[in-house]
């Protein structure tokens, strides 16, 4: 059997070439893998449910009440054999791709791994975070309780606030005015088919550069090995190692998934006229804490109304993404980039990526306005002091500890 | 021994064939550029047009307000039912003719709070970022997404939070106990 594949496909030959090549190993490289576990786990959790989703808002009975049909059917789903736990397993990867996406993320940006030739694969990360949380996003709304369609809703004023074209965007990718009969129908479709397959041609993409182009190498590498590729074999190591993290990775999600049922919509209810205090997935949050301190009035620019939402949940995120992508850009090398950097001999990357993060859990805070009893005005203080002092203090303490010039060996020690 | 002519005659074929190949390209490319925006004639039917039906028709002069939600949802709302400013009610139009109640169009969602001077109503659709407007905190009404105040007889001024601009204010009357449109949205409904 073997040797008659062999001889019309040539087997051995792509053996030789593929699965002997070398993978440079690292505890960080599993993180982009815990990632591409995730999405595997919630397109086979995804599969169930839209057997046995219904993806329209008309009216049905259940239990005696009317409520729409999705909502109906996510509760059919929760008393299959398993269903709850199925759905609550997709819920906890979408959480946990995004957390190993932005940690993996952090990797690369303080090892310095998006300089040359590595930018293409930057790009494409970013687009693959992005992409990631807005399916994440569409999903928000499919089980069509109270609390998905006030979130849904949010996120509708958010898309229509963009000047000029706003309107024409969030009124295609929601149905309409969100919430019409033909949302869901909208949505649906956006979540589990066109999102999902851009996901899957985007990540293919990762993977083929990634392994066309190696990983940076520990600096330990450049010690035994200088200017080779010092790693493990792709079969069976390195296969043999990301099988193990995947079933280990779908072990804890399903214990996850049963012992935390994921958006209890019968706590929620169906849709109803008036709003439930809602608060968005922890990955929101910021956004969520911006619009609640951005208080300034309407104003107009050339026609357009620039509203304070435009501002908190369009123009901060993506000209923080703008900035993300002009990375590899502003901070090049002529070099290409073979080994890890380390943070310690990059104090202002290092500096301003906890600075960076520093903001990000300033503005979460702000989304806790109300409970905390925090004004507006002092919010503002912590979103952008904090960061600031943050930037300068690593500055400072990374520079005093490690005072010492860059030199290779130094670099070389520290980073075994 | 070269010849100067055939040479001469190479570098012409050589140009004119380049010519040619730079014609072929251009043709090419502009008909895929004209196929490919030909694409964009699908997106225009992308955006979904509502059907009107009507529980979706805008609200009316002559409209009665009638409770959104809660046991006496579909029941006209009286004065006493509104708290005495400690209290907002959510209200939805009923055509005065029809007895259809509006509420399929979330933009029809009415505020109703009241003082000594009489009922007022608004829209309760925030002006920030859509949510209802429905809760009464700290004397005003409060939108639960993003916190914003509204002072409710003040023409719903905004005294706190990020919403933009005040809720719109829908005029109305009293007629023996019902409370009725009496007039048009006074500003934009919504975000």
């Amino acid at each position: 059997m073997r040797q008659w594949l062999d001889e019309r496909l040539e087997i051995s030959k792509l053996e030789r070439k593929l699965l002997r090549k070398s993978f440079p190993v690292h505890h960080s490289f599993f993180l982009g893998e815990i990632a591409l576990s995730a999405l595997i786990v919630l397109i086979l959790t995804g599969i169930f449910l839209t057997l046995n989703y219904e993806p329209s808002s008309r009216n049905v009975t259940l239990d005696g009440q009317q409520v729409p049909a999705a909502y109906a059917s996510v509760h059919r789903i929760d008393r299959l054999p398993f269903g709850a736990v199925l759905r609550s397993a997709h819920h906890w990867s979408a959480h946990i791709m995004i957390v190993a996406a932005f940690l993996h993320l952090l990797r690369i940006l303080l090892s310095g791994a998006y300089k040359k030739p590595r930018e293409v694969n930057w790009f494409v990360g970013l687009g693959l975070l992005g992409l990631a949380v807005v399916t994440a996003f569409t999903g928000y709304a499919l089980p069509f309780d109270a609390y998905a369609v006030t979130a849904t809703k949010i996120g509708y004023g958010i898309g229509a606030s963009i000047p000029w074209v706003g309107s024409w965007i969030a009124q295609t990718m929601f149905g309409g005015e969100f919430p019409t009969e033909y949302s869901i129908p909208r949505l649906y479709p956006v979540h589990v088919l066109l999102l999902p397959l851009t996901l899957i041609g985007l990540i293919g993409l990762h993977l083929i550069v990634m392994v066309k182009q190696k990983h940076t190498q520990p600096r330990y590498a450049e010690r035994v090995a200088p200017g080779r590729v010092l790693g493990v074999p792709a079969w069976p190591h390195q296969g043999l190692m990301s099988g193990i993290l995947f079933l280990v990775y779908l072990g804890l999600v399903f214990i996850l998934g049963g012992a935390f049922i994921a958006h209890p919509i019968e706590a929620f209810g169906p849709p109803t006229a008036a709003t439930p205090e809602v608060k968005p997935d922890w990955y929101f949050l910021w956004i969520y804490g911006l619009l609640k301190v951005i208080t300034i009035p309407e104003f107009q620019v050339l026609g357009a109304t620039i509203t304070p939402e435009f501002i908190g949940g369009v123009l901060v995120p993506g000209g923080l993404g703008l900035v993300a992508a002009a990375l590899p850009i502003l901070d090049s090398k002529r070099d290409k980039q073979r080994y890890l950097e380390l943070p310690s001999q990059h104090p202002v990357r290092t500096s301003v990526t906890i600075g960076l993060i520093a903001f990000f859990l300033m503005s979460t805070l702000a989304g806790y306005k109300d409970e905390l009893g925090l004004s507006v005005g002092f919010l503002w203080l912590l979103i952008i002091g904090v960061p600031l002092l943050v930037i300068v203090a690593f500055n400072t303490i990374i520079r005093v500890i490690y005072k010492r010039a860059p030199t290779a060996t130094a670099e070389a020690r520290a980073g075994d | 021994m070269s010849d100067p002519q055939s040479s001469a005659h190479s570098v012409d074929a050589d140009a004119a064939l380049t010519s040619r190949r730079a014609v072929i390209q251009a043709v090419m490319g502009v008909s895929f550029g004209l196929a490919g925006l030909s694409v964009l004639s699908i997106a225009a039917g992308l955006k979904p047009e509502l059907e009107q039906t009507p529980d979706r028709e805008p609200v009316k002069t002559g409209d009665v307000l009638v409770f959104a939600q809660g046991p006496k949802a579909g029941q006209p709302v009286t004065p006493d039912d509104i708290p005495l400013e400690s209290g907002a009610v959510l209200a939805f139009p009923m055509d005065a003719d029809t007895k259809v109640v509006k509420g399929a169009e979330v933009k029809n969602t009415l505020v109703l709070a009241r003082n000594a001077a009489g009922v007022v109503a608004f829209s309760a659709v925030c002006t920030h970022l859509g949510c209802t407007v429905s809760v009464w905190r700290n004397d005003a009404l409060y939108c639960p997404c993003h916190n914003t105040l509204f002072d409710p007889f003040d023409q719903a001024r905004v005294t706190a939070g990020p919403a933009p601009r005040p809720l719109a204010a829908l005029p109305v009357k009293l007629e023996g106990n019902q409370i009725v449109v009496s007039g048009e949205f006074q500003g934009k409904v919504g975000v």
